[in-house]
């Protein structure tokens, strides 16, 4: 028998569910692009790179329905800051949450890889293999799920500020702020073990982040550096 | 100390040839091609076999001379190829 102790307001199961969609929409338009710059230049980076996103698109997108999923079916009324459930719905939010960070964490690795332009296989699987691992066999997998992504986070983090170090552009420096914005929410999702406003703090920072990311992609479409 | 040499690319190559044909009109001669492209004229050969196969350009007889013509698609490309680039860009790819 799975339990799963939820804490917060349900309203935010909603909310969260919404930041996933958007999130998703975010994914959804790289994957396009990216798509469409493999099949123009057969160029194997971008293999990875669409990939990644697809992933981390899909994990938003099973979180958000498991989100959904789980605020339907609560019986606790809005005043009510946790409840334990174990039946069906228990299960659903562990299998739930277990591909979504799954899916995310696979997609981090292969979107650091493809920024660090890792071109042996080898490596790409090695380091899939050893984050799974450390996540399979942790006791608290939220919390590995929120350091490891922090760590492949700070790596793409890193690489992009450098990009937009040396292209001196709008747009680069929106994908920048982007992922420096997803960087510091996953840092306040490893703080929220010592205060809850940094659950607060991390859901208003990814939701920044999808939203300037979502700019910067509006900015390529439109043609605009 | 060693020459940092920049070479292009299959796709800039026909991202370039395209964008000079487009810059003078949509359509330019032969030599001017080769000229503005800076390809020998064998490898030039094989890039317009390769851009009328695909049909990027197309030939255009005018006062008994030979133009290239960049074609609907070829222009197309030139904008699919500057999405591409800032994407690329932007995520430093």
């Amino acid at each position: 028998m799975v339990a799963v102790v939820l804490h917060g307001p349900p309203w935010f199961f909603l909310l969260d569910a919404v930041l996933g969609f958007v999130g998703m929409a975010g994914a959804i338009v790289i994957v396009a692009l990216s798509a469409k710059a493999l099949k123009l230049t057969k160029d194997r980076k971008f293999i990875y790179f669409t990939i990644a996103f697809a992933l981390i698109g899909l994990g938003l997108l099973i979180r958000s329905m498991t989100n959904v999923v789980v605020f339907l079916g609560l019986p606790w009324a809005d005043q009510v800051m946790s409840a334990k459930i174990s039946d069906y719905r228990g299960y659903f939010f562990f299998v739930g949450y277990g591909a979504f960070i799954v899916s995310t964490v696979v997609g981090y690795v292969l979107l650091a890889v493809s920024t660090m332009k890792i071109r042996e296989p080898r490596i790409t699987i090695l380091l899939t293999a050893l984050v799974l691992l450390l996540l399979g066999l942790s006791s608290s997998y939220f919390l590995s799920f929120y350091l490891v992504s922090t760590i492949l986070l700070a790596f793409i983090t890193y690489h992009v500020c450098r990009n937009c170090l040396e292209r001196k552009s709008v747009t680069a420096g929106l994908v920048f702020a982007a992922f420096a914005l997803q960087l510091f929410a996953n840092v306040a999702f490893v703080l929220e073990l010592y205060h809850q406003l940094f659950y607060y703090v991390a859901n208003i920072s990814l939701l920044a982040g999808y939203g300037v990311l979502l700019l910067a992609l509006v900015r390529v479409l439109w043609g605009k550096r | 100390m060693g020459e940092t040499v920049n070479r292009r690319n299959r796709l800039e190559i026909i991202h370039d040839m395209l964008r000079v044909t487009n810059d003078l009109g949509g359509k330019i001669l032969p030599t001017h091609l080769l000229y503005k492209s800076n390809l020998s004229h064998e490898r030039m050969k094989g890039y317009l076999e390769e851009l009328k196969e695909k049909k990027l350009i197309t030939e255009l007889q005018e006062k008994e001379k030979l133009f290239f013509a960049i074609t609907d698609d070829g222009r197309r490309f030139l904008m699919q190829y500057k999405q591409l680039k800032e994407f690329t860009e932007a995520f430093g790819l």
